[in-house]
């Protein structure tokens, strides 16, 4: 059995931690890429993100069950719809707060995310709810000389896949372009005779399905508890920040980056552990303001 | 002599007001007699019931409850009153509602506190009003220092807990112990005491590791615990966090190399549950495990079983103690009860026959008492604590 490390610093990074920072990082893909284009086409900050992840835990949590994986496509597929849902709710509610700037319409949705939280707290407690990987996943298989979960193997191939849909809807098809317009100049797309507002919800809807998805896939990682959404709120809100908000491709690499940085930066620098999430975000910042890949055509409002 | 009407009808008033009010405390004097009774006694529970420690401060509240329904709730042959505080997330949540219930509601003695860093906050408070506070989960060493007549605490203090986490540890110390605990003070400290209480025993540490607060991906740390070969691992974590690691040590197949000792929150209700049975064969040290075998246990664990659906936990326990301290204190007052009547009557309380075992306060306030290693298995059906060791009495 091979085992591959390399030593550095206080500790030793072996290949095992970068293929974990990458499965941690697709996950991050999968959750933040919501946050990214709304963003980028309504201008609202959508500060319920992570209250919609831990909607996905906690129906993962429901319909979880010990034995078969049946439960799992289930609970995917009513993540599918209930994100969609919510997200399709959202838009509309905050539609009419939009013209009063970032600042009224991000509350607006902060406010709503408070409402939906009680509400899940009321239906599943205050208690920590833990979700075991479907038995199709579950089990440990041996990694250059380690063990590692076979499930979180399954998140890379499914975060991966993901990316490779998303590139090609985005790029390739129609409703990428009307996404990149809608964007770029949103004024410009309603002069053409596209219903803005339909797309506009449209992908609201999907991105809030995605992190509701990505609450289900998760769970088997991040035990559904009260304070989990303002966690991942904070990890989705740092990707796309360093990313660039708007933008795919930013919120792609800031996700696989802060996936490596939280798994090797962890063993680099032990002391600095804490700091590292916020630290990145500002090395980045320093460096590049906008962030990695910021969004062409600043729209003048 | 008044001689106009008016006058008369005032004086008539201010005699019947007085004659009214020396009755009323006539009364109230020559009702009791014998042991205490009588004047009502107002507790404050102030415990965690939102925020993550919400599960914990509800076994707090259960814990006390449960004792007065037991005994008509009653103390010490004083009708009880209680008024309820939610410390919150935060310090100031916790500070708001103390000060509520010691200066707006008028409690008679607090009970409850969760976390450490609200229980430095409120103990100030409830201090400076005179009101003594028993402390039945805050685990931080300095709350007690002072061994002030207002602080009382029916939990173990936190150093010296996780220094007796070491007895489980070493029987599978050869290769070497990793410690790790979430990074703060209380986590820090706690390492302190088990690296202390390891090597004073000849044992080698060979590595340590404090993860922030709120880490779900743990596997940075357990490929360290992998590269250190220790062959036994103390872990100190807090709510999710705990249950995320005991899950992801198994999955990473962290017992073939080491075994787990975790400190005693880790394998407590509602966690034990929620990790499920990951948490199998991890072991831990503290006062407490339902299944211990004494006349006062047996009217505690089974009983609060069948009332709450799950075993107490050791919140739930340092709580229903707290009552009987309260109970005995209680006793030896009678008539009206005031906030530093009870102060006083808790540094008589003499040794308490608790579900723990026999045990009393130290000069600090601070429980003197045995302590048990436990390990996790399956009986009855479910996930319990079993006592494998009495480790007797400790002195502290």
């Amino acid at each position: 059995m091979t085992h591959v490390a390399i030593a550095i610093g206080g500790g030793q990074i072996d290949a095992v931690m970068v293929l974990n920072g990458l499965a941690i990082g697709l996950l991050l893909f999968v959750v933040a890429s919501g946050l990214s284009v709304v963003f980028g086409m309504m201008d609202v900050l959508n500060l319920a993100h992570g209250t919609l992840f831990v909607l996905g835990a906690y129906i993962a949590v429901t319909f979880s069950a010990p034995d078969g994986s049946a439960w799992f496509l289930l609970a995917v597929g009513v993540a599918l719809v209930g994100g969609s849902a919510c997200g399709a709710a959202l838009a509309v509610a905050v539609r009419p707060l939009v013209p009063r700037g970032h600042l009224v319409a991000g509350l607006g949705t902060f406010g709503i995310a408070i409402v939906i939280g009680e509400l899940m707290q009321s239906i599943w407690g205050d208690g920590v709810r833990t979700v075991d990987a479907p038995e199709l996943l579950q089990g440990s298989t041996s990694i250059l000389g380690e063990r590692y979960p076979i499930y979180r193997l399954f998140l890379i191939v499914a975060g991966v896949a993901f990316a490779v849909i998303v590139y090609l809807v985005f790029n390739r098809g129609r409703l990428g372009a009307l996404v990149r317009a809608a964007t770029y100049d949103r004024e410009m797309l309603d002069a053409l005779g596209v219903r803005t507002a339909l797309v506009t919800t449209g992908v609201f809807g999907i991105g809030a399905a995605l992190v509701t998805v990505g609450g289900v896939i998760g769970a088997p990682l991040f035990p559904a508890a009260p304070g989990l959404d303002l966690q991942i709120l904070v990890l989705a809100l740092v990707v796309v920040t360093i990313g660039g908000l708007g933008s795919l491709s930013g919120a792609f690499v800031g996700a696989l980056l802060i996936g490596q940085v939280q798994s090797i930066g962890a063993t680099l620098v032990p002391d600095l552990a804490s700091m590292l999430l916020v630290g990145t975000m500002a090395v980045v910042l320093v460096a590049r303001p906008q962030g990695l890949f910021a969004t062409g055509g600043e729209r003048q409002r | 002599m008044v001689r106009s009407d008016a006058g008369r009808r005032m004086l008539a008033l201010t005699v019947i007001v007085l004659a009214a009010a020396v009755a009323g405390v006539g009364c109230g004097g020559s009702d009791s007699g014998g042991d205490g009774g009588d004047g009502v006694v107002k507790i404050g529970l102030l415990s965690a019931t939102s925020g993550p420690l919400a599960a914990i401060g509800e076994e707090q509240n259960n814990g006390l409850r449960f004792y007065l329904s037991q005994h008509g709730d009653k103390l010490g042959g004083h009708p009880v009153e209680l008024s309820e505080g939610d410390e919150g997330a935060a310090p100031n949540t916790a500070v708001a509602a103390a000060r509520r219930i010691v200066t707006k509601e008028g409690v008679d003695v607090v009970v409850g506190l969760t976390s450490t860093a609200t229980a430095l906050a409120v103990k100030d408070i409830t201090a400076r009003a005179k009101v003594a506070s028993i402390i039945t989960s805050a685990g931080a060493d300095e709350l007690t220092e002072e061994g002030s007549e207002y602080v009382w605490r029916t939990h173990a203090p936190n150093n010296q807990q996780c220094g007796l986490a070491s007895e489980a540890m070493l029987d599978a110390a050869e290769g070497g112990a990793f410690l790790t605990w979430f990074d703060s003070d209380t986590g820090r400290n706690c390492g302190d005491a088990v690296r202390t209480a390891l090597e004073a025993k000849g044992k080698r540490v060979v590595g340590t590791a404090a993860a922030p607060l709120g880490t779900t991906d743990f596997q940075p740390y357990l490929a360290k615990i992998r590269q250190s070969k220790a062959s036994v691992v103390f872990a100190f974590y807090a709510g999710s966090d705990g249950v995320a690691f005991m899950k992801q040590y198994v999955e990473f197949g962290l017992p073939d190399q080491a075994k787990l000792v975790a400190s005693a929150n880790m394998t407590e209700e509602p966690l034990l549950s929620a990790t499920g049975d990951a948490a199998l064969g991890v072991e831990s040290v503290t006062y407490y495990a339902p299944g211990i075998e004494n006349a006062a246990n047996a009217k505690f664990a089974e009983p609060y079983l069948e009332e709450y659906g799950h075993s107490p936990n050791y919140a739930a326990l340092a709580s229903y103690d707290a009552a009987a301290v309260l109970d005995e204190a209680l006793s030896t007052i009678d008539g009206d009860v005031s906030p530093q009547a009870i102060a006083t009557a808790l540094g008589k309380v003499g040794p308490i026959d608790s579900p723990r075992g026999t045990w009393e306060f130290n000069e600090r306030h601070d429980p003197s008492q045995g302590f048990y290693v436990r390990v996790v298995k399956t009986q009855n059906g479910r996930l319990e604590n079993v006592v494998t060791k009495d480790l007797g009495h400790v002195a502290n």
